[in-house]
């Protein structure tokens, strides 16, 4: 247990137990080495043999000469390649649905890094978990190296020729052929389908989503006449209801939906116009933690939840799902003030998405936050033409299947069955760039490059064109699957060039004198917004006759006796990133959970099924659920804030066809989709399967309060209060003891040292839990910035993990077991100015430097970890392994089961940060590789650092700018500013650590009590 | 234990002189100090004529010359080394002859070598040899040796004049000591004192088992010493000149044409690397300049080969290749070094730490490129405080200068000594 929990003791006597046997846990690291030694007889030869073979290895190692290192010059330097210095390149990753405008760091003509474009409009500079850790997919040498035919490797012209004849076979003789692909953002990737389309008339075009949008975009089909998804307008939102839906985090496009509302939750003294928001959900998401007011529903109450606030807003009509009434009457009397309204839904049922819609129309939202009429591209698919594609295959009208970034075997609920049926098809083809489970059943493997390695264009909303460019030449014989459909098609163009005359029509009305000029300012900047953008023509609604949607709706989502269940996507995505350890070992913001999913269940149905977790040895009870038919076994995770009788389980894990079996954790909830493609399910037997599994989780303890001298006390690891309480007093809710915090620093904090002085700079930080979504991105950019190792799922179960910034996350409020208020607080390095970890180091490795900042000199280490132990954040990390393959005798690593000692998975370490080597203590630096880039830039333009100049790895991965970093010194730099309002507090600052980072204290729109 | 220190002293004091001897005599020190004293002029392989003479049997050369005045041709030299001047208003003819060797006159050494640098560099001149090993091995200890021999040689022979003169002083008292301890003052029956003087100990001092344990723990300790000292030399590779692919001569480019560093390491301005040319550099003048005043033809071709130009056709017509230079200056993973800032922000130039590049025709490594040295020119090396607008964030500093109660700021002074500044 090495994290910051309070721990609640229970048990006096395990406790003392416990005391007495200190190391309790037996040395796993000697198993192997001890028993040979131990076991036999060790004479005093044996002992002189071993001696005498390390001293002789060791200094015949010593006497090697050292061996020579080549430097090679470019035979002619691309101009603007500066050996040494990284180069920024604008691009976009699109994938999943998800949208992120990127700069892609390259240096020495290596991507490196994936940083958000600011001059973006959709993404504007953030980016997902997902966006930063795609760069370490491209460096994965179990990618698909070469084309592969019948499961060996081959040749691009021989499989060109042998698909090209069978698709002219299959179309002579008229037999019906799938492309299966994921939404398509790329107009030109679009224009080409329809070419194939047009060539193969029996082709047809199969839109999959994993995590579907179908009931959102048949609802506005059905209701506005365009079939197409809606935009949002989360700014313009004084009033925000979301019912289960994650927009800050997950959901549609979550980088542009938490910068807007975020816009609007940010607090100062001046600015306190603050909108609203009510999150009405049965499993806890990330976007709830941000909200005023949590409304605890039941799965199914989720999905009635909008039939009974329609009823209830247009008719009267009462409601027994609890919190409709408050709900009803908050929105009623917005719009009575004239406030902008916002609904959204996470249910993916049309009949719900249409109530939305209707209650949207009827607060007036529709052309105010909620636009219809441009085309918005994130996900296309629906559910009526999966259902065609999984029928037709089934019954063999399917002859050939072409697959394309989707993985039908995994993410459709009969993926088994269809399984069989592929490998029984005339011409199977897969794109997939990697193995999964599809590609497996294939008989052709065409793979595409990585999208570090392609030319694209996207459009993922009408009126905004942005191009991708590649980055490095792909690294494998693969081939980008444009290119491999024109060759298809005989078309001997590049695709580059096809996307500039694709291009010319978006030029058309813009303001360049030329196309060049419109190509080349793009391309830099990565996106062109035109100016009709957002001001499309806006349709009306026309819901029809709604009375049968409601019916629907309470006729599907019937609450039963038994277990509801709610299928949800988390920040790991959709489940094709599953094999990137990054994503597999990033803790899931709410269970706080790594490396496999499990049902999210409340505390009380858990200790009804007999199924306890006991958390001090993160062991979980394993339950199995029967949904639709699928008996689904899992362990629960007891957790306040999920609804009684529901049962939460996330999509994207339990992946069968892997690279490494490490991937393949969990159970695929995809299986378990009812057919309708819904993500609610109800009626579902639950039983105990009476045996616990260990779980890989980072924290498991939520509240705030500890057993203390004296008995039960609560530690102010986060300070709260409410926006009117702020407005009477902008010191509110930030007290120690009682009392304000500034008097009672000044009254208790008094040292004998003297007082420590910073010359030049005072590196700070300041963090903005009013603006933390949780969502995990800053994590991600953390690790790739600073070659923070992964370390496996059994080492973090052992609490071996690596992370140097973690999101902690505590529940608090009135009702703190049952449906608690969330806050998260990512943590890092606090870089106090008393440390109490420099104090403990016997050989000054760790200690201070004069611009304020903690430093950890690996080379000085000798891995004591005193530091560890007596830092009140358990912000430094172990390495237990040479996990990154770092130690100089290179091959010699014992614990490397994801594969990143891999000379090419080497290739996306930062080449100005240390690769720590084993047994030595790593912590946050405040990214101080950046400092010193912004310093030397500085001095070579010969003008002082301004503020703003040195971003952080995770300031810069941050949608929501909740992360402000910047020099304390200056009296002009936001962050100084910051650590002089009235609102921002230090961890555990009452024991005197003086810390760097500061956090602002956490305003919520709401009066003192909930809303229920 | 006392009564030993006599032999204790001579054994120690034969260590110290032979230590001694060696050092003042030390053909690797030698080269080293001919390289920073000679090697702009003279070839430091000794085989090249450079503005100075080649000085292979130079010795020989000058006493085959003759006695003069009573001073052997050898003794003339060394008059020459120290100020040439001396031997010519002497009117030694040999010093006469060589004044004219070249139009640009040898510098005056006066005051700017001692006589144990004199004494390492005639060693070295008489046999270059022995010092070579030390260099194409790049044995890390044995430099490192070199290198203290050249610049502590003064405190050495202090600490050792300081250190005989104990041993003498402990000779003596120790003496004394054992006598007075043969001696003892008997009371007899009559209450009379008598003075008594036993009988010394005729043990062989090499059979006694206290020098045997001090020879045993004297070895173990050289040998903890030994191995320390190696240890901390590991991966240091001063001196080390690997051969390049390419003849390419430092001394001829930058030294006798006076081309700037940064023409072709402009890099080294902007980024963290000093960058390597690439071929297409060469080319700025090599299309024109075909022919070498050392290799002739060969070594121009060789970069031809490289960019894959044809000098016949003068056109870029064949296969480029490239050129795989051996990297000399390489440092630990874990140590963060950025040419720019101490080119552009610190203008320290180029020679500080690489020594006089101008004049080497194969570039070596001039400076040890260890952490030590690293820290004792931040202590001691001034920033550009005043000039460049960054360092008006050290407003307390500004102030203390007006103040005069601070002179100048050395990189230390902002931090440049703590262990994240090139650690991270």
């Amino acid at each position: 247990m090495n994290k910051i929990d309070s721990i609640i003791i229970q048990n006096k006597e395990e406790m003392n137990s416990n005391i007495n046997n200190e190391f309790g846990e037996e040395l796993p690291l000697l198993q192997g080495i001890l028993e040979p030694i131990t076991d036999k007889d060790t004479n005093r030869r044996d002992f002189l043999k071993t001696l005498g073979f390390t001293v002789s290895a060791a200094s015949i190692a010593a006497s090697c000469s050292i061996p020579e290192k080549k430097s090679i010059p470019y035979i002619s330097r691309p101009e603007e390649l500066v050996p040494g210095m990284a180069s920024y390149y604008a691009s976009v990753y699109a994938q999943g649905g998800q949208y992120n405008s990127i700069l892609v760091k390259n240096r020495d003509g290596r991507p490196i890094k994936i940083e958000g474009n600011p001059d973006s409009a959709l993404s504007a500079g953030g980016t997902t978990a997902l966006a930063q850790a795609s760069v370490v997919s491209l460096y994965d040498s179990n990618r698909h190296q070469n084309p592969k035919k019948g499961g060996k490797d081959s040749d691009w012209k021989t499989v060109d020729a042998e698909i090209v004849s069978k698709l002219n076979e299959l179309k002579s003789s008229n037999s019906k052929v799938a492309l299966v692909t994921s939404s398509i953002m790329s107009p030109s990737t679009n224009a080409i389908v329809f070419e194939f389309l047009t060539k193969y008339p029996n082709v047809m075009h199969v839109t999959h989503d994993p995590v579907s949008m179908s009931g959102l975009i048949t609802a506005t089909e059905q209701s506005f006449g365009i079939k197409t998804l809606p935009q949002y307008r989360f700014d313009n939102a004084d009033v925000i209801l979301s019912i289960g839906a994650d927009f800050a985090a997950t959901w549609l496009n979550p980088v542009g939906f938490s910068k807007q509302y975020i816009n609007r939750r940010k607090v100062s003294k001046d600015n306190t116009d603050m909108s609203v928001h009510i999150q009405v959900e049965s499993i806890p998401s990330p976007t709830s933690a941000t909200a005023d007011h949590k409304v605890l529903v039941s799965a199914t109450e989720e999905a009635r939840f909008i039939a009974d606030l329609y009823n209830a807003v247009t008719t009267g009509t009462a409601s027994n799902i609890k919190g409709i009434e408050d709900v009803k009457n908050t929105l009623v009397k917005a719009k009575g003030e004239g406030k902008s309204i916002l609904i959204v839904n996470g249910v993916n049922d049309v009949n719900v998405q249409k109530l939305t819609y209707a209650l949207n129309d009827y607060f007036g939202a529709i052309g105010n936050t909620v636009k219809v009429g441009s085309k918005v591209n994130y996900k296309k698919g629906t559910q009526a033409e999966v259902d065609a594609f999984a029928a037709e295959l089934s019954n063999g009208k399917i002859k050939g299947a072409l697959f394309l970034d989707v993985n039908p075997v995994y993410s459709l609920a009969g993926g088994q069955e269809l399984a069989e049926k592929i490998k029984g098809l005339e011409l199977s083809v897969s794109f997939s760039d990697r193995i999964d489970e599809t590609s497996d059943h294939c008989q052709f493997i065409c793979p595409n490059n990585h999208y570090l390695e392609s030319w694209n264009d996207y459009e993922p909303e009408q009126g905004i064109y942005a191009i991708a460019q590649p980055v490095i030449s792909p690294l494998f014989n693969t081939r980008q699957f444009q290119h491999t459909l024109m060759t298809w098609m005989g078309n001997t163009a590049s695709y580059y060039d096809f996307i500039r005359n694709i291009a010319g029509s978006y030029n058309a009305g813009s303001s360049y004198h030329n196309f060049d000029a419109f190509w080349a300012y793009t391309l830099q900047k990565g996106e062109f917004v035109s100016s009709s953008y957002g001001s499309g023509v806006s349709s009306s609604f026309n819901g029809g006759d709604l009375s049968s949607a409601i019916a629907q709706t309470n006729a599907n989502y019937a609450k039963g006796d038994k277990f509801e269940i709610r299928f949800y996507e988390s920040v790991h995505g959709d489940g094709s990133a599953s094999d990137n350890p990054f994503i597999q070992e990033l803790p899931d913001p709410i269970s706080r959970m790594t490396w496999s999913n499990y049902f999210l269940g409340n505390p009380a149905d858990v200790t009804k099924l007999g199924a306890d977790a006991i958390i001090n040895e993160k062991k979980y009870c394993i339950i199995t659920a029967k949904i639709n038919g699928k008996d689904v076994s899992l362990p629960v995770v007891p957790m306040a804030g999920v609804a009684a009788g529901t049962l939460g389980i996330k999509f994207g894990w339990g992946r069968t066809k892997t690279a490494s079996e490490e991937y393949q954790y969990g159970f695929n909830a995809y299986s378990a989709l009812p057919n309708t493609g819904t993500n609610i399910v109800s009626k579902v037997d639950v039983t105990s399967a009476k045996k616990m599994e260990e779980m890989a989780s980072v924290q498991s303890y939520f509240t705030l309060k500890h057993m203390g001298l004296g008995g039960e006390k609560t530690r102010d690891l986060i300070k709260e209060t409410t926006l009117a309480e702020y407005k009477a007093n902008p010191e509110a809710g930030n007290t120690i003891g009682g009392q304000s915090r500034k008097e009672w620093i000044e009254h208790h904090l008094v040292t004998l040292y003297p007082k420590i002085e910073f010359p030049g700079h005072k590196w700070g930080m300041a963090i903005d839990l009013n603006s933390c979504v949780g969502c995990g991105a800053c994590v991600v950019a953390c690790n790739v910035e600073n070659n923070v190792p992964v370390v496996g799922r059994k080492e973090v179960f052992r609490s071996h993990d690596m992370h140097w910034m973690r999101i902690d996350k505590y529940h608090t409020g009135a009702d703190v077991d049952g449906n608690p208020d969330i806050t998260f607080q990512p943590m890092l390095c606090q870089h106090c100015d008393n440390a109490p970890c420099e104090n403990v180091c016997p050989v000054s490795a760790t200690n201070h430097s004069s611009d304020g900042i903690n430093q950890m000199a690996y080379n000085r280490c000798i891995g004591t970890r005193y530091c560890a132990n007596n830092c009140p954040y358990k912000v430094r990390r172990f390495n237990w392994f040479d996990y990154t393959g770092a130690d100089s005798f290179g091959a010699l690593n014992d614990n490397d089961p994801l594969n990143r000692t891999d000379e090419i998975a080497r290739m996306v370490l930062n080449p100005d940060v240390t690769v720590r080597s084993r047994g030595v203590i790593e912590k946050c630096s405040f990214c101080y590789q950046r400092i010193q880039v912004s310093k030397l830039e500085a001095k070579k333009e010969n003008r002082q650092v301004n503020d703003g100049d040195v971003v952080t790895a995770c300031q810069s991965a941050c949608s929501t700018g909740a992360i402000v970093f910047g020099d304390v010194n200056n009296p002009d730099s936001l962050v100084s500013k910051m650590a002089n309002d009235e609102r921002t507090f230090g961890v555990v600052e009452e024991i005197y650590t003086k810390p760097s980072v500061n956090y602002m204290t956490k305003v919520r729109n709401r009066d003192t009590n909930h809303i229920s | 234990m006392i009564h030993n220190i006599k032999k204790l002293g001579l054994f120690l004091s034969f260590t110290v002189l032979s230590l001694g001897i060696m050092y003042s005599q030390d053909a690797k020190a030698g080269k080293a100090t001919f390289r920073s004293k000679c090697g702009s002029c003279h070839d430091v392989s000794l085989k090249q004529k450079m503005t100075g003479p080649a000085l292979e049997g130079v010795i020989d050369r000058w006493n085959t010359a003759g006695a003069f005045k009573g001073k052997s041709g050898e003794e003339w030299l060394k008059t020459w080394i120290y100020n040439w001047n001396d031997a010519v208003a002497a009117g030694y003819p040999y010093a006469s002859k060589m004044k004219d060797f070249d139009a640009s006159a040898m510098s005056v050494f006066t005051g700017q070598i001692t006589e144990s640098d004199y004494a390492n560099i005639i060693a070295y001149i008489k046999d270059p040899a022995s010092a070579a090993p030390a260099i194409a091995a790049a044995s890390a200890g044995a430099v490192d040796a070199s290198k203290i021999g050249e610049s502590k040689s003064s405190y050495t022979v202090a600490i050792f004049g300081a250190f005989i003169i104990l041993l003498i002083l402990a000779y003596f008292l120790g003496k004394t000591s054992r006598s007075l301890n043969l001696m003892t003052l008997d009371k007899s029956a009559e209450g009379e004192y008598k003075l008594n003087v036993g009988e010394e100990d005729k043990t062989p001092f090499y059979s006694k088992s206290s020098f045997k344990s001090f020879l045993l723990l004297t070895t173990v300790l050289l040998f903890v010493f030994a191995l320390g000292k190696s240890a901390i030399g590991l991966g240091r590779q001063q001196g080390y000149q690997p051969t390049q692919p390419i003849k390419f001569s430092h001394a001829l480019h930058a030294g006798k044409n006076k081309i700037e560093c940064q023409y072709c390491h402009f890099t080294a301005a902007e980024s963290k690397h000093a960058n390597i040319p690439s071929v297409s550099t060469c080319m700025n003048c090599h299309a024109a300049v075909q022919t070498g005043p050392q290799y002739g033809k060969t070594e121009i071709q060789k970069i031809y080969n490289a960019v894959g130009w044809d000098p016949t056709t003068n056109t870029y017509s064949k296969e480029p290749k490239k050129v795989e230079w051996v990297r000399i200056h390489n440092l630990p993973d874990h140590v963060y070094f950025n040419h720019a800032q101490h080119v552009t922000a610190g203008k320290v130039e180029c020679q500080t730490c690489h020594g006089p590049i101008e004049t080497m025709d194969e570039v070596y490594q001039y400076s040890p490129l260890s952490m030590g040295w690293c820290i004792n020119c931040h202590r001691n090396h001034d920033v550009q405080f005043v000039d460049n607008a960054y360092y008006n964030t050290f407003k307390k500093f500004h102030d203390d200068m007006k103040a005069g109660d601070r002179t100048r700021v050395t990189v230390e002074d902002i931090g440049g000594t703590e262990c994240q500044k090139c650690h991270y």
